[in-house]
């Protein structure tokens, strides 16, 4: 499958992915409050079994510890444990595979949660297949983001990087976006299915809440994949990373859709949130980005080779 | 027939009324009636996809020498050039 070529970036994907899933949990923390109880789902204590929260939860544990454990050899190697970085890289490939199925369940399982809330959200977001569509939109953010970041860090840390990596940096970036751009065309057909399978749903694009429909399904996923392909079959690496860009965009609007734009759509009291929940919210990236010059310039995160 | 519907059974059987007895009877349904967008947009996915990932299938340069300083008509003009 030639996938050797990834491996260079191998190291900062997963701490990226790391630092997100710890930050996200520091960020819940600071939202809900009683951080206590944050143990609740692991212990068992006074939870339900059966609700999908529980089960999210201990995925978010899980994967979160996979991916620890799949970027520790890199801590290992900094703190020269040579022991201990052959025994951790040895755990890799059973936390490659872990991790895979955990964050496919996981993907979905944040899906799941929104089927409760059928009354509250708009018809043409609310689907019966939510997990489906969490999953697969899952694959191609993850994607665009890896371009994102990828492009961004290579322009940053580029005195960290080594030639060999520098110069497969653009094949990368090219595998990388032709798996976004079939993703998408799926997950675009998954949307047109959905829309055709309920006869009445169509009937629903008219007005505010069909041209917004139209707006994410359409700009920020039909271009987007459009944008993908033609760069990816003429080498326009510039047309690439704005497609990276607007993917990541219609991946926040999307989920922000179904949590909070689209969400009680018919209430006459709506919730906003207020500077101070944005300037939290900013808090919490600008540290994870901190956190992340942190450990790449000291660590062996980028290939020497 | 006579036969008046009075209400949906189960999987696709119906009870009518027949000269006063209730009667089961089935109603098929046609499904490409029914679902024809949706297996005209199934068959277009199918096609368009395959069309889609060769066009995202860039060809591999065949000319051996193109890796290697260009193609035999680019040394010729560049031979002329010379």
């Amino acid at each position: 499958m030639r996938l050797e070529k990834y491996h260079s970036i191998l190291r900062v994907t997963v701490l990226n992915g790391f630092l997100a899933y710890v930050f996200y949990s520091g960020a819940l923390l600071l939202d809900l409050g009683r951080p206590w109880h944050i143990m609740n789902p692991l212990i068992g204590n006074s939870f339900g079994y059966n609700s999908v929260m529980f089960l999210v939860a201990w995925h978010f544990f899980v994967y979160t510890c996979a991916l620890f454990i799949e970027f520790s050899p890199a801590i290992a190697e900094w703190a020269h444990f040579e022991k201990l970085r052959k025994f951790l890289a040895g755990l890799t490939l059973a936390t490659v595979i872990l991790g895979f199925t955990i964050s496919m369940l996981h993907q979905s399982g944040l899906g799941a949660l929104f089927l409760m809330a059928k009354p509250k959200i708009h018809p043409l977001w609310y689907s019966e297949y939510l997990p489906l569509l969490f999953f697969v939109s899952s694959i191609y953010a993850g994607l665009s983001m890896i371009i994102f970041e990828g492009t961004i860090s290579h322009r940053i840390f580029n005195n960290l990087i080594g030639e060999k990596t520098h110069h497969a940096h653009d094949e990368i970036v090219l595998g990388l976006a032709k798996g976004a751009a079939v993703t998408m065309f799926v997950y675009y057909f998954f949307q047109a299915f959905i829309l055709l399978h309920d006869g009445e749903r169509w009937k629903l694009i008219n007005g505010f809440w069909g041209f917004w429909y139209l707006l994410e399904i359409v700009g920020f996923v039909l271009i987007p994949c459009f944008m993908y392909a033609y760069g990816v079959r003429n080498r326009k690496f510039a047309v690439i990373k704005v497609a990276a860009i607007l993917t990541v965009l219609g991946i926040i609007l999307n989920r922000l859709n179904i949590t909070l734009i689209a969400f009680n759509w018919y209430a006459a009291d709506r919730y906003y949130p207020s500077w101070q929940e944005i300037v939290v919210t900013l808090m919490v990236v600008f540290i994870e980005v901190w956190v992340f010059r942190w450990f790449v310039t000291r660590m062996p995160v980028f290939s020497k080779d | 027939m006579g036969l008046q519907m009075v209400r949906y059974s189960h999987a696709g059987v119906f009870q009518g009324l027949r000269k006063g007895r209730v009667v089961e009877y089935y109603s098929y349904v046609n499904i490409f009636e029914q679902k024809g967008a949706a297996y005209i947009l199934l068959l277009s996915f199918l096609v368009l996809a395959i069309l889609f990932i060769r066009y995202l299938t860039v060809p591999e340069k065949k000319n051996p020498n193109a890796e290697k300083g260009g193609s035999p008509s680019a040394k010729k003009k560049s031979f002329i050039a010379d």
